[in-house]
């Protein structure tokens, strides 16, 4: 709840810093603001579950994710004020609808009525859909923009049709008395109906096939910056709201839904990965790598307990901080080269080595090969998998792990083999505050895949 | 079958058949009261359900607030209605037998032709109950929806400040 009200007020902070004078040194302050927060978060609420008005959930749970999140948050503005230092964007009101977005995303890892998680979702999303077409003058965004909003409106209508279902089996929107329902009743049409439902509306949410028609278009349209916030938390977000859900509406997950949700995996790996493959664009092929990824965590959400939950976490790290620098490097190649095409990056490896290798490392973590954090993502995801019995659908992701290394390392081999001879650009490199951002993302990167065992010693108190 | 039963379909045909009309017509006008008529079946659907606060919210604020707005927005930029004419198959049947629909509500009700087994208005008010619940319960909810309110102002204001600038600069250079 504490970080909640925080982050709400440095929010409204950002919304007014122009007014009061603090446009200069608002950066900082948000970061310091977000630190503090994350703090307080943690000092106060881990291990000391507690339920706010019966509407909210705060166990460790949520404490884990909620640090992921502003954490996210934090990089994510670290990453992004090059571009608004070149004021590309008007940045007080980009922060204060990016914090506003991260609200939303902690009520989504805390919900305890299905009327909080309706909520957490339209304030996660509301900020998103404005600043998919916050570049107005490119037509692109604005179908971004428009694209992802009615999309996303349906998606919301479904939702709240489900919640209406399940209402109207259980009588209740409480979380706890609808599992307490489902453990007496098991055959109820509109149960299942509401159930299926809310399981297609989060599936759009994680851009799950067949409902991820919506993330390439949006992803090229809206800018760099706001592409690498949707993809790296949102799709945290989602998918730690719709564990959660899974875990507090029901005691064992019933069978119509570990079906719906193995079948959207296998589709989702498959088509995924495929598309990817024959994208020329890198925003595209980051796009479709999103959505093979989320494939593979709708592979987790049927299992429950302790393990489930620390393979969550680490998967869903490591997803997090391999995608945030990707796009830093695509923003950066896209200043200079003009497009996001994959020739912009030919000769990357001369001209910015430091670039190049951040990209390397993320393309490599995203792939899931060793040393990087994705490995072991990967790893305790199949693992698990197979200990439960989905062996089918970890052939499935197996496979489909192999196509992507072909599309990730398209790009590293066109970084590093080119016959131009080119000088280095000054005009590349990264300010000192991203420098040092990117310098903790690859040591971070290398140290969970090679010690994971700190994230899922965390993972094994939730 | 029973009153409440009867009062269902006739206010869900209602709902459903005027929703219809709002996608087939052309004519603007025509569609905007179509949509009165819609919310209208909806609140009544609303109140017959038990909900009667919700059905007197239904009415205050789609009809009495969002309603009024569109209908004046649809005047204001309204261009000649000839463009938008469309001739109605069976005008004058349809006219009459929609007043006649009306008329067999009322008779209905007037006279005892429907046994009344779950009279909805012998349950007291939840005006008192859904107010306790908003104030306690529900409380966090609405502040959540205050603050979504906030954003979407943010939004609106942002779009519209950039416009403004744009203009600006446009003037500038002419």
């Amino acid at each position: 709840m504490k970080a909640i009200i925080f982050t709400s007020a440095l929010g409204i902070l950002a919304m007014i810093s122009e007014i009061i004078g603090l446009k200069k040194i608002i950066l900082p302050l948000l970061i310091v603001g977000l630190l503090l927060t994350i703090g307080v978060n943690i000092y106060t609420e881990w291990n000391y579950t507690q339920v706010y008005y019966g509407m909210m959930l705060a166990d460790n749970y949520y404490v884990a994710f909620s640090t992921v999140l502003l954490s996210i948050t934090v990089l994510w503005l670290l990453l992004s004020s090059e571009s608004y230092l070149n004021e590309e964007y008007n940045r007080g009101d980009h922060y204060a609808l990016i914090l506003f977005s991260t609200v939303g995303g902690l009520l989504l890892v805390s919900f305890n009525n299905l009327a909080t998680l309706f909520m957490g979702v339209e304030i996660l999303s509301i900020p998103l859909y404005i600043l998919a077409g916050s570049d107005k003058n490119n037509k692109y965004s604005i179908e971004a923009s428009i694209k992802y909003f009615l999309l996303g409106s349906f998606a919301t209508g479904i939702m709240l049709l489900g919640i209406a279902l399940l209402y109207g089996a259980t009588g209740t929107f409480d979380l706890g008395l609808i599992a307490q329902y489902n453990a007496k009743n098991m055959d109820n049409t509109l149960y299942y109906g509401g159930t299926l439902l809310l399981t297609l509306s989060f599936a759009f949410k994680v851009s799950a096939v067949p409902f991820h028609f919506w993330a390439p278009d949006v992803y090229t349209g809206a800018p760099t910056f706001i592409t690498a916030f949707m993809s790296a938390f949102v799709k945290v977000a989602a998918f730690a709201g719709f564990y959660h859900f899974i875990q507090q509406a029901y005691l064992s997950i019933p069978l119509p839904m570990e079906n719906t949700i193995i079948l959207l995996s296998g589709a989702t790996i498959l088509v995924g990965n495929i598309a990817a493959v024959y994208q020329t664009d890198m925003k595209r092929i980051l796009a479709f790598s999103g959505i093979a990824q989320a494939g593979y965590l709708l592979l987790l959400l049927p299992i429950q307990g302790e393990l489930g939950k620390s393979s969550l976490l680490v998967y869903l790290i490591a997803y997090g901080i391999a995608n945030l620098p990707a796009f830093y490097v695509l923003y950066k190649v896209s200043r200079i080269g003009g497009s996001t095409n994959l020739e912009s990056f030919e000769g990357l490896g001369k001209k910015q080595p430091i670039l190049a290798l951040v990209l390397t490392l993320s393309m490599i973590s995203l792939a899931g090969l060793p040393p990087a954090a994705g490995f072991f993502g990967k790893f305790y995801l199949f693992t698990l998998s197979i200990n439960n019995g989905y062996l089918w659908s970890v052939l499935i992701a197996v496979i489909g792990s192999l196509i992507s290394i072909y599309y990730y390392f398209k790009v590293i081999i066109r970084m590093y083999t080119s016959t131009e001879s080119t000088t280095g650009d000054s005009s590349l490199s990264p300010s000192l505050q991203v420098y040092v951002t990117l310098v903790v993302l690859l040591v971070s990167i290398l140290i969970l895949g090679l010690f994971p065992d700190i994230l899922v010693s965390i993972g094994r108190l939730l | 079958m029973s009153n409440i039963l009867f009062f269902f379909i006739f206010f869900s045909v209602q709902t459903i058949g005027s929703a219809v009309v709002i996608l087939f017509t052309r004519n603007v006008m025509y569609a905007v009261t179509a949509l009165l008529s819609s919310l209208l079946g909806v609140a009544a659907l609303f109140v017959l359900a038990g909900a009667d606060v919700l059905g007197v919210i239904q009415i205050i604020v789609y009809i009495g607030g969002v309603l009024v707005l569109t209908l004046f927005g649809v005047m204001y930029t309204y261009q000649s209605p000839k463009r938008y004419q469309e001739s109605i198959p069976h005008k004058k049947s349809v006219f009459i037998l929609i007043p006649l629909l009306f008329v067999l509500v009322l008779l209905v009700q007037a006279l005892p032709l429907l046994p009344m087994i779950d009279d909805p208005y012998q349950h007291a008010s939840k005006v008192e109950v859904t107010g306790m619940l908003w104030l306690t319960e529900y409380l966090p909810i609405f502040e959540w929806i205050g603050f979504l309110l906030l954003v979407v102002l943010i939004g609106a204001g942002w779009i519209g400040s950039t416009l403004v600038q744009e203009d600006k600069s446009k003037g500038e250079q002419v």
